[in-house]
Order: structure tokens, then sequence, then C-alpha cells
């Protein structure tokens, strides 16, 4: 990227002298700060694991895999003593993926929220544009306390350092032990939040939660006469997508072209693969053109929804709770909402395939991104630091706890009504409880569908079968400043052109030249700082 | 044409014109501190506009150095780095695909030139020469209506009803006959974004130019009809000249945005068609800049558009004037 | 359209050369050409029609019905009302809907007044600095601030988390004040000199003269201003953090939102109604206010002025 900046430069200072000075000096010193930034990630230590104990999941996951519960337990324990905050206002800025909750005064929830805090909580709410305001806030330099920050925001160290308080001293190592909950996130989900060698912020996890593979009606299935649709190969799998299509009745196999799941049946990496210190993008695989032959051949057989290049994941969803489509590769979470958005269908069931080796044998799956965001504290804030943390412990109470009954479910009787032990959240309790504090902090997800132990021992089967085949991200972890300024752009180029050659527009040959400009605008030089990366790391 | 000749905005044949071209009967001119006096209440008027726009546009317009900056929120405008013209070199480094925007984009300015800018005279033609007013109002309020959908809805109504998997190929396949790909096909895909802005806006833009029609004196019409102009030659000496101003005025600063087509239109039907022919310059930035948070970029490509606006709409204005109009200004 | 003596009542030209059958004084066209009018006008505004009411239809059906059509259904086989019911469950859009009736009304009447007096001194023959004035607004039309600098000014400014900021930066369009001036230079010089002859303040001459001729265009250039409060969301999403303070097309565009990767997993307990449900439906509660308000600036529209105005 240097040399690139500088060679511009130098072509417009004739015109310019004095700011293309500037443009080379900057361009220099970008290149000395992924270096040295890389040395000092590694000698934070991170926070010490500590597994909480105090619930016992019917279904025990670990450190990857989520707990199962198959109804929440009764007489929940409270882990915490007494409020957490210190009287004074606490204001949080954040996304969330719902609509926007009453004020204040109309809301019970909020208000008891408050009282159990200690601290009121003033929210700023965003669900659409959040990058937008995140950066107007940023600009403006009035964050509030607690800020939810996206993890692919572009610079991410130095605006952690410019703006964020460094937790390092606060929870590395055993100082965690002061904030039970925090200290209950496995070190691979801080792993994200250490930039510079300092901790920045808390992790918020999704990770096994957010891995996806092909959910399908197992109801629509069946009622094909296909008992165990589980493929054996590519092949196999081809047939089952071809028996399961009737254009002529517009139903089809697939929402989308399946192309993550075959490459996944090509052992094709999750994202980046590290061999020896030597990384490789999954693009430059051979394998990679493979799986586009494999997808265009999908999509020549007509087993996919022709809209499903163009059409958004909310609205494919409306395809698989109609029967237009089967299947949809998708999350953990995606599959309890179906079952959400599905209560009234009698018998809708739904499961998930696991993944066969493209001749034969085993696939991979690739893990899901580990975070959510990252819940950072603005540097200035005028509270003291171990009280947010505090908070943030309060809100990271794991599954089955008291804190956390209310937290996602409010109080009983006002906002949720108990099944037996399963607290069913209302109109009323959904509507208030939409504040987003789940980006505050939040503990490890649990499998767990009220009133449905069968679909949750279904999703704990699922994620133990898939735990052998799970490989991650090797890039996870690892900062580069060229991925968080070009990453975007250059993948941008790759994946308009998948598009275009599954759909035949373009041929499979044109993939090869495609990712040798990859590498040229961008991809060679992303490599060269993980492995840099990579090598302070683990030499 | 001469003698049917609507009143062609008075003022300005009478005062501006004689100053800028024909030598005039040289009145002598006051000095500027009388002039300033005696237009005071006028200047008045004058004021909170240009404090709205002098506040709200020009303070924040010199933020966009950011141009010249590396910039990012977290360092603030004034403390990022420059960095020269290097946020240009998006626009000058002869990178294929931008050239494929640029291309892209003229395209569809002139196809919108052509097809979508007259759409809206037509049919406020139409809507005026019908005789029912009640019909007429009933027509021009069921049409103004898709105005009002953002384009997230306009795509995927569209889609709904013109999709692979919409009402119309649904209902083909199910009758055996083969789909026909509409959406997401590259070689209708520009008559497919010209009739989306078409459907979407015509009816609304045809209340401009009712209102102007308004304005036509209604003599000139009694006048015509004296002289024995049928329903055609009204609208030809009557009615067009009455739109002429108006019409060329908003051509004019139609140009001056002919780098900006359709940019939320385009990047939510990107993804199946292919950036060869759909990426244009507004989406190019976007997915070389924006996306990866280099806000210098886009402030580099916006004061380029907005350079090359003001050239097309000087331009454009000096042309008018060449034919005796008044274009946007004089 | 042209205008008539009686004020309000809107007719074409009243007398034709050529033309023999009148009816009301009106020319009756050829039939052929009544039929082809027809029939287009017709076909327009079905592709208009149907689309809106696959909209309402889809916003009343029912999960099962919108299930099985994969998205748009065309009519509810079984109408509910669950949609519209979540959405103002809670009463978050009541109160943002009076956060937009308080903008869009304030905001229009101040864009409206600011960009007549501006448009009306420019559109005058002789001014003190019109060309600078006049460049000054056609150059902000070319070039547009970046986010984040407005962004700062509105700040320095103090308007963040106050209603302001939704009306004040975008109080003036320059398109509009440019559009205003044509329409203001099309009136006939004589009305006002006469009145200025007459001894009257320029601002009487403009508000007991220019003003009521200028109906039209005051009618266009306000439902501009109006939709344009009316349907802005992106001011206040930066603007305003108090989310009780936000209009209603920001909150309703929250609605539309159901991001399942940010999502938890204990998503399983609550019915939502279908989010094709949603979506139509706010969108028809977004539409419903201005379709109430369209009819009376409507009947200024097309109202003729000038002759009754010269005449009388």
């Amino acid at each position: 990227m240097s040399f690139r900046l500088s060679r511009r430069s130098a072509l417009t200072a004739g015109a310019l002298g004095l700011a293309a000075v500037s443009g080379l000096t900057s361009g220099c010193q970008q290149e000395q700060d992924a270096g040295q930034q890389q040395q000092l990630n590694e000698q934070v230590e991170l926070p010490t694991y500590t597994k909480l104990g105090s619930v016992q999941p019917e279904l025990p996951g670990d450190d990857i895999l989520l707990d199962g519960f198959l109804r929440y337990p009764a007489d929940p324990t409270r882990i915490s003593d007494g409020p957490p905050g210190d009287g004074q206002p606490i204001s949080f800025m954040s996304s969330i993926p719902t609509a926007i909750p009453p004020g204040l005064e109309q809301n019970a929830y909020w208000q008891e929220m408050n009282a159990r805090v200690g601290s009121e909580l003033q929210l700023a709410l965003t669900s659409d544009g959040y990058a937008d305001k995140f950066a107007t806030t940023v600009a403006g330099g009035d964050l509030p306390d607690v800020v939810y920050v996206p993890t692919d925001v572009a610079q991410l160290p130095r605006l952690m350092e410019a703006k964020f308080h460094d937790l390092t001293e606060l929870l590395s190592g055993d100082a965690v032990a002061e904030y039970p909950a925090l200290a209950n996130l496995s070190p691979d989900l801080w792993r994200g939040c250490v930039f510079n060698g300092r901790i920045w912020g808390i992790p918020v996890p999704r990770a096994m939660a957010r891995t996806s593979n092909p959910l399908y009606r197992a109801d629509l299935v069946e009622a094909k006469g296909i008992t165990n649709p589980a493929p054996t190969d590519f092949a196999d799998f081809l047939a089952l997508c071809q028996e399961l299509t009737d254009t002529r009745s517009n139903k089809w196999a697939w929402d989308a072209v399946p192309i993550q799941y075959i490459q996944g049946m090509l052992g094709i990496a999750n994202n980046w693969s590290e061999q020896d210190g030597a990384f490789t993008r999954s693009y430059e695989q051979e394998a990679y053109a493979q799986s586009l032959e494999a997808g265009r051949q999908m999509v020549e057989a007509g087993v996919v929804n022709p809209d499903g290049f163009s059409t958004g994941t909310t609205a494919r969803k409306q395809w698989i709770n109609g029967g237009t489509c089967i299947f949809a590769r998708d999350s953990f979470v995606a599959w309890n909402q179906f079952y959400t958005d599905n209560l009234e269908q009698e018998g809708f069931e739904i499961r998930m395939l696991d993944t066969p080796g493209f001749d034969g044998g085993e696939g991979v799956i690739w893990m899901g991104s580990a975070l959510n965001n990252i819940t950072s504290f603005n540097k200035e804030s005028a509270h003291d630091i171990t009280t947010l943390l505090k908070v943030a412990d309060f809100m990271a109470a794991p599954f089955g706890t008291a804190e956390y009954l209310f937290k996602k479910y409010g109080v009983e009787g006002q906002h949720h009504e108990l099944q037996g032990t399963d607290p069913i959240l209302n109109k009323r309790g959904s509507v208030e409880s939409g504040l987003g504090l789940q980006y505050f902090a939040d503990p490890p997800m649990a499998l767990y569908l009220p009133g449905r132990p069968d679909v949750v021992e279904a999703q704990y089967a699922t994620e133990q079968a898939f735990k052998p085949k799970l490989v991650f991200d090797a890039s996870y972890g690892l900062y580069s400043d060229t991925a968080s300024s070009q990453g975007k752009q250059i993948d941008g180029v790759l994946s308009d052109l998948q598009t275009q050659i599954l759909l035949g527009e373009e041929p499979v040959s044109a993939w090869a030249e495609a990712v040798d400009t990859w590498r040229r605008d961008g991809g060679d030089q992303i490599r060269g700082e993980l492995e840099q990366a990579f090598a302070t790391a683990h030499g | 044409m001469a003698e049917v000749q609507t009143r062609p905005a008075p003022s300005e044949s009478q005062s501006d014109a004689p100053r800028d071209s024909s030598p005039p009967p040289r009145r002598r001119r006051r000095p500027w501190y009388q002039r300033l006096w005696r237009d005071r209440m006028y200047l008045l008027f004058t004021l909170p506009a240009l404090l709205i726009i002098v506040v709200f546009h020009y303070l924040p317009l010199i933020g966009n150095v950011i141009a010249f900056k590396d910039y990012q929120p977290y360092i603030g405008v004034w403390e990022s780095p420059w960095n020269g013209l290097e946020n240009f070199s998006i626009i000058w480094d002869g990178d294929p695909a931008f050239l494929a925007a640029l291309r892209n984009t003229l395209i569809l300015t002139a196809l919108q030139s052509v097809f979508v800018f007259p759409a809206p005279i037509l049919l406020a033609l139409l809507l005026n020469s019908l005789l029912s007013e009640n019909i007429k109002r009933l027509v021009q309020s069921v049409l103004y209506l898709p105005h009002f959908l953002s384009w997230v809805m306009v795509v995927a109504l569209f889609q709904q009803i013109l999709g692979g998997s919409g009402l119309l190929n649904n209902f083909l396949r199910s009758n055996g006959y083969d789909a026909v790909r509409i959406l997401g096909n590259p070689d209708t895909f520009y008559a497919l974004l010209t009739s989306q802005v078409i459907w979407k806006d015509t009816g609304w833009a045809t209340i401009l130019f009712l209102a102007a029609l308004s304005q036509i004196n209604a003599h000139l019409y009694e006048a015509a009809a004296v002289d024995g102009a049928g329903r055609w030659r009204q609208l030809w000496h009557v009615t067009l000249p009455g739109l002429k101003g108006i019409i060329i005025l908003l051509f004019i600063l139609r140009l001056g945005d002919s780098l900006s087509v359709g940019f939320e239109q385009i990047l939510l039907q990107q993804a199946a068609v292919g950036r060869n022919v759909s990426e244009v310059l507004d989406t190019y930035v976007y997915n070389n800049g924006v996306l990866g948070g280099n806000w210098g970029v886009s402030a580099a490509v916006g004061l380029v558009k907005g350079v090359v606006g003001v050239l097309l709409v000087l331009g454009a204005n000096k042309l008018a004037h060449r034919f005796g109009e008044e274009g946007v200004y004089r | 359209m042209s205008a008539t003596t009686q004020p309000g009542a809107v007719s074409p030209p009243p007398v034709r050369g050529r033309t023999r059958r009148l009816r009301h004084g009106v020319p009756v066209e050829p039939i052929g050409l009544r039929l082809l009018k027809g029939l287009a006008l017709l076909v327009l505004c079905a592709v208009v029609v149907l689309p809106f009411v696959g909209v309402l239809a889809t916003s009343l059906a029912g999960r099962e019905q919108i299930a099985q059509s994969g998205g748009l259904v065309l009519w509810p086989s079984q109408p509910t009302l669950e949609a519209y019911r979540s959405i103002f469950a809670g009463g978050v859009v009541t109160q943002a809907l009076q956060v937009s009736l308080v903008v869009t009304i304030g905001g229009t009447l101040l864009s409206l007044a600011a960009t007549c007096l501006v448009a009306y001194a420019l559109a005058q023959r002789e001014l003190f600095g019109k060309k600078v004035i006049l460049m000054i607004f056609l150059i902000s039309m070319l070039f547009s601030p970046g986010m984040i600098p407005t962004y700062l000014t509105v700040r320095q400014v103090g308007l963040l988390d106050s209603l302001w900021a939704l009306i004040l930066p975008t109080m003036v369009s320059a398109f509009n004040v440019v559009v205003m001036r044509a329409f203001f230079m099309n009136l006939p010089s004589e009305l006002t000199e006469s009145a200025q002859i007459d001894g009257a303040s320029e601002f009487r001459v403009f508000t007991r003269i220019v003003l009521p001729l200028s109906k039209a265009v005051l009618a266009v250039i306000g439902l501009f201003y109006a939709v344009g409060y009316w349907n802005a969301f992106f001011n206040a999403l930066l603007y305003i953090n108090d989310a009780t303070k936000w209009p209603m097309q920001l909150v309703l565009r929250t609605y539309v939102v159901n991001d399942v990767q940010m999502g938890s997993a204990e998503l399983g307990s609550e019915v939502v109604p279908p989010q094709p449900a949603i979506q139509m439906a706010i969108l028809v509660i977004s539409i419903v206010p201005i379709l109430i308000i369209y009819p009376f600036l409507q009947k200024h529209f097309a109202k003729g002025v000038l002759t009754g105005a010269v005449k009388g």
C-alpha cells in the first residue's frame, strides 16, 4: 500500500508539492504502525476464563459449543449483590435489530432496569444506519459513556486508542475475577477486543450461534417421502435438490445458491487459512473454481429460486415459511426464528444438514464470526470505569440466572407469563424490553426454545456433530490495516464476479485472473500484514 | 408565433437583457451605496434564506477539505493529515472499472434526459386537456402516489411482480410457458431502471408543469382561437411557449446533476446484474471509498462532480440566452 | 391549464375558432381522441393502482397467506389489523406522529416564508448584488457538504437533540428558490408597478398583490417542502439521540429492520406479524397523511390567476 501511495503522490508532486509530501509521510507512518502494533498485541494476558458454574445446563457445551437448556431453570439464582450503578445516569449508544422501544416514561421495563442497575440508563438507539451515526458521533467528539463499536470500522486500533478506555489493567489475567460474568467469556472472544497489545472493550459473543449450514423444512422433506435427506456427496446433494424442486408449481429447493456449503464440501478455508505461518485466502485455493462450477451446475439445474441473487435474507425467509423453498443456509439463531415466525403452522419443522465431502467423506463447517460487536467505554466518561464494568458484568449474567431472566424477559406477570418454568414474553414485554442491552454485554448464547425441548435436542446433536469439522478464520484477532481500509472493496469485485459466474454470464476461467488482480490490489498486502502479525504472535 | 407569444417573463426582456447584450440608452448607473439603500427592503427579504444557506451549507462545505486529506472521524477534520490529490486518484488512475462506471452514468443520464424528463410534460399536457375537472383531479391524485415509496419498496414491488419468482413468471410457469428474465438481466437493465423512474416520479413531477400551465394567460387562448388556431396550433403556439421557461429551467438544473443517477435504486439492484453494467459513478465511489471508511474519496468525487455541474449549468445557461431564453439566471 | 375569470373554476380556453359543438361553452373533442385519452389514463392509473392494492392487501393479510404467496398478496382472504396493531403498540408511533406533524407544519411555514421572500427579491428587475446572491443559491445546489461536516455544524450551532435540527438545516432549498423565482418573474409587472406608484411598501405589495396571485406556485412549493419534511429521517437519525423526539418516518423504519444475525437466541417466545405485512402497513401509515392533505392543496395547483387579476 505504501508503494502505491508514494507512487501516486509522486505523480502529483509537480502540481501540489507540499500536499504530496505530506501524503507520503502519512503512507509511511501507517506502514510502521502495522508492524509495531502486532508485536504489542501478544504481550497482553487475556482475561482468565472461568466458566460460571451457578447454573447447570441439561446439555452442557464447552468454550466453543453452546449450552443447551430444555427448559428455563426453576428458581433462578441471583449472582450479583446489589445494584452495580453509582446513581448517576449512564449513557449508552447502540444498534438494535428491532423497533424503537417506548421512552422511559412509558416503559416499566426500562424503569425497573434502572432501579436494578442503580443508575438511569440513557439510551441512543439506532436500528438502521448505525455506521453513519457512529461516524458522526465519533467525529463530533461527544461519545456516550458506553458505546457499541462495530468490528469492521476502519482503523479500529487507532480509533480505540484515541477515544476509548484501556481496560487491560482491569481485566487482564486474574483481574477479571472481579467480574465473574465477564470471566465467563472465553479467551477466543477476548482476542477480538485486543489491539496494540491492550484490551479495549468487552466482546459481545455470537460465534457458534452464528455458525451457518443448510436449514431445511423437515416437514416438507418428509412429506416427499424422504426420511434421511443427509447427502453423502455433491452428486447426491444435487439429486436431492432436484427431487425437491418443482418449477411447474413454482417450488425450488434453494432460496439462493449455497455456494458456501459447496465450499465446505470441498474443504475450502473459512476466509483465511494458515499453514506454517503462511496465509491463504479461500479465493486462492484451487478448489474454489470447482465450487463455482458446482454452483453453476445448481443454477443450470434450476434448483435455485431465480430471484435468489436479488433478494435480501429477510425476504428470502418468507420463501421458507411458505414452502416456496426448502433450504436456506443460515445460523442457529435463524433456526429458532423460523419456529417463532411459524408458531401457527401446524407441523412446521426445521433441521440443519451436516456437510459431507464433495466426493464423499467429510466436509468442513465454518465457525461463525466470534463477535457481534465490541462494547467500549468512553475515555472521558465521568463515571469510575469499575462502575461501568460492574454494570457490564450485570448485563453479562449467563442464561439461567435471575439477572438474565429479568434482562431478557422483564417482570413476571407484567412482561412475561410462566409456562411451567419457561418465561413466555407477552406483547408488552417484547415491545418494552427491546432496549439493546444485549449489546452492552451478553453471556455466551444458549440453545433454548421455550416449550420445544425436542428442537433444542436436535440443535445440540447438530452442534456436537459439527464440532470436529469446525474450521476457524485464521485471520481472527490479527489486525490488518489494509484489510480494514480496502478489504471490502477488493472482495466486492470478486463477489460480483462470483455472482456473474454462477449466473453463467462469465466463464469460470475468469476467476483465476480476477484473483490475480485481487492479489495486486491489496490481497498480497493483507496477507503480508496477517503473516507478520501471526509471526509476532507465535514466534 | 410572435402574436400569440405569452408574455415571456416581462421583467427579464425589459431590464436584465439590455444590460448584458445591447447597449442600453444608458441611464447613469447610481453609485453602489445608493442602490444598496434603494434595495434595502428587498435585500432584507433575502436575509433569512441566505443565512440558512450560508450556515448550513457553505459553512459545512468548508469541511470538504477532507477531499485533500486522509480523514478519519476520530482524528478530526483539521488534525487529519493532508494527502494531496490522493483521494482524486480514484478518478484519474484509469481503472477500467471506473471508466465503465463513467460510461454507464452517461448512458443512463442520456436515457433519462430523453425518456424520463419529457414524461411529466406529456402527462401534464394530457391532464390539462381533460374536460372533467373531477377526473383530472382523481387521475392526478392516483398518479402521484408512487413518489412516496422509497426505492427499497419500489424495487421490492417490481421484484414481486416481474421477478424470476414474481407474479408474472409464476403465472407463466404454472401454465407451461417459459419464464421471462426481466430483472437481473444485463440486457434489460437500463430499460428497467428507466421505467422504474418513470413509474415512480412522473405523476409527481407533473405538479410543477401544471402550476406553470395555470400561469398562462387565458386571453392568449382566446386570441389564438379568434385567429382560427385549432387544438394543435394552440398547443404549439400558446401552451408550449408558456411552458418553455420552466422546461428549460428544469432541464438546466437536471444537467447540473448529470453525473448522479439513481444511487440507491442501482445499489439495491446491483448484485444480480453485475457491476460491469450497473456500476455508476456514485456506486463506484461507494464501493471503492465509503465502504472502506474512506471519507476523503467521496468528498473528492463530490467536488469534481460539483465543478462539472457548474460548468454544465453555466454552459447550458449561456446557450439558453443565445436563444433568447431566461435560463436559470441572467 | 388556462384561466377563467371565476376563481376556483378551471376549464380549458372558453372560445374556440373552428369548433362547432359546444358544451358549457367548451368545445367537444372528436370521439376518437377522447377514447384514446381515456384508454391512456386508464392504463396509467392501473399500472399505479394495482401495486398499491397489493400493498394495502398485504398489510392486511394473515401470516399464512403471506407465507403462501411468498410476499405480495393481491387480496387478503382473512383481513387482520395485526400488523397495524403491532406497529402502534407501546405508543411510540403515535408520539412520533406528533413530532412529525410539528416539524412538517412548522418547517413548511418557515420554509415557504423564507423561500418566497428571497425568490421575490431575486425576481426584481434590478437588485443590488442580485447576480451574486443568485449564484450563492445556484452553486449550493451543485456542491453538497458531507455528512460529517454538516453534523459538526449542527452540533456547533447547538441544535443536537432539538427539533430545530430537523428544520433549519433543510429549511431553504435552492431548487425551490430558483423555481419560485421563475414563477414570480412571470407575473405581469404592471400589477406591482402600479401599486408601487401608489406608494405601497415593498412588503405590502408582496403580501397584498404578489402572494394572492401566486397560490399555484405557493401550493406546489409548499407541498415540496412538506413532503420533504415528512419523509426525512436521516437528519433525525444523526442529530437526535432521544428516540422520543424522533419523527414518524425514522421510527417506522425501525420496524422493517429485523436482522436475525444481530438477534439473540431467545427469539423463541413471541409472535410478531409477518415482516411483509409490517412493511406494507408502514407504507400505508406513512402515505395516509399526505393523502389527506393533498386534495386541499391540489385545488390550488391548477388555479388560473392571471386573467382574473389583470381584469378584475
